[in-house]
């Protein structure tokens, strides 16, 4: 794909997240109706309205769609066709509480490499933007990162290690928190987490157990900005993946 | 459709790209001085390759426009 068919996408892409963030930020008296609750997640109406609308967007492009609510084919993974990941609305539970750290994540792949991807901050209306052998923007200007080179003194973004079968965190859940970071921060949404280090506000990203919609966007952003990052898809379902990603790849040890 | 904020209006598509052709060509001409100082400085032939590569991998992006 061309350069220039990728930017057309990029900019649907960008129309779509704006579309999805600015309702989401209206916040509808319906969206807040809790579908769904386990010990791990929340299901919002929010998430399930969101996607759709991004679906019906996204729909002139003719491309395939996964996405958090309505899933997709994962055979589309092993394939070389171009394809959509879409997190209708990343961070849900900090949306429900008011604390504003959540996103739109719409990303572009074939097969398992993202090739770009828009995030939407709807919050601080904020675009961060990349398309693979490009750039990375936040809103319309090309940003190239500062990011710490010494690891001692830098930031991994991160979460705790939960596991949804057993409805309980993992045992030792601290320990892939290694000591080589300087800090630690969890943001409760992987898309900004990556969107944050691809622009520099932090060196590393680290979760397991995630969902390919959940970092889809912000890898191509990475990747954009010149990143790095090892990804491990899981043997029992198809979009479940441990994700490791850093601006620099002699940190990335899972 | 509502209506687009400077972020998404179609005026943003040509932008978007005239940045990163742009950008590309910036990106171009560093790695063209780094390729003449690796020379220069008898580095690894890796690593001359590895910047041929890259130069090579771009200038083909911006060609294909």
């Amino acid at each position: 794909m061309q350069l220039d068919q990728k930017i057309e996408l990029l900019h649907l892409a960008t129309q779509a997240s704006e579309e999805a963030g600015k309702r989401l930020l209206d916040r509808p008296a319906n969206y807040l109706h809790i579908n769904a609750l386990d010990a791990g997640d929340i299901k919002l109406q929010a998430d399930i309205d969101s996607e759709v609308l991004i679906r019906n967007i996204l729909a002139k492009s003719n491309l395939p769609v996964i996405g958090e609510e309505q899933g997709g084919d994962a055979s589309l993974l092993q394939s070389d066709e171009f394809y959509w990941v879409i997190d209708p609305l990343d961070g849900t539970y900090n949306y429900v509480r008011n604390i504003p750290l959540c996103c739109v994540s719409i990303g572009l792949m074939q097969g398992k490499e993202p090739i770009l991807g828009v995030i939407y901050d709807f919050n601080r209306n904020i675009f961060y933007q990349g398309i693979d052998e490009g750039k990375l923007m936040i809103n319309n200007a090309i940003v190239h990162p500062q990011w710490i080179q010494d690891q001692s003194t830098a930031l991994l973004l991160s979460s705790l290690r939960f596991d949804n079968r057993q409805q309980k965190m993992v045992p030792g859940s601290f320990e892939h928190i290694h000591d080589d970071f300087k800090k630690v921060r969890f943001l409760g949404t992987a898309a900004l987490s990556l969107a944050w280090v691809a622009s520099g506000y932090a060196e590393g990203y680290k979760e397991f157990s995630v969902h390919l919609w959940d970092v889809a966007a912000g890898l191509a952003l990475l990747k954009a900005a010149k990143g790095c990052y090892k990804i491990n898809f899981h043997k029992d379902h198809p979009f479940a993946l441990d994700c490791f990603a850093s601006s620099n790849a002699d940190w990335l040890a899972m | 459709m509502s209506t687009s904020s400077p972020f998404s209006s179609e005026d943003q598509k040509e932008n978007m790209l005239q940045l990163q052709l742009a950008a590309i060509q910036e990106e171009i001409t560093a790695l063209e001085a780094q390729l003449k100082e690796a020379k220069d400085s008898n580095e690894s032939i890796e690593r001359i390759q590895r910047l041929e590569d890259e130069i090579q991998k771009l200038t083909k992006t911006l060609r294909s426009i």
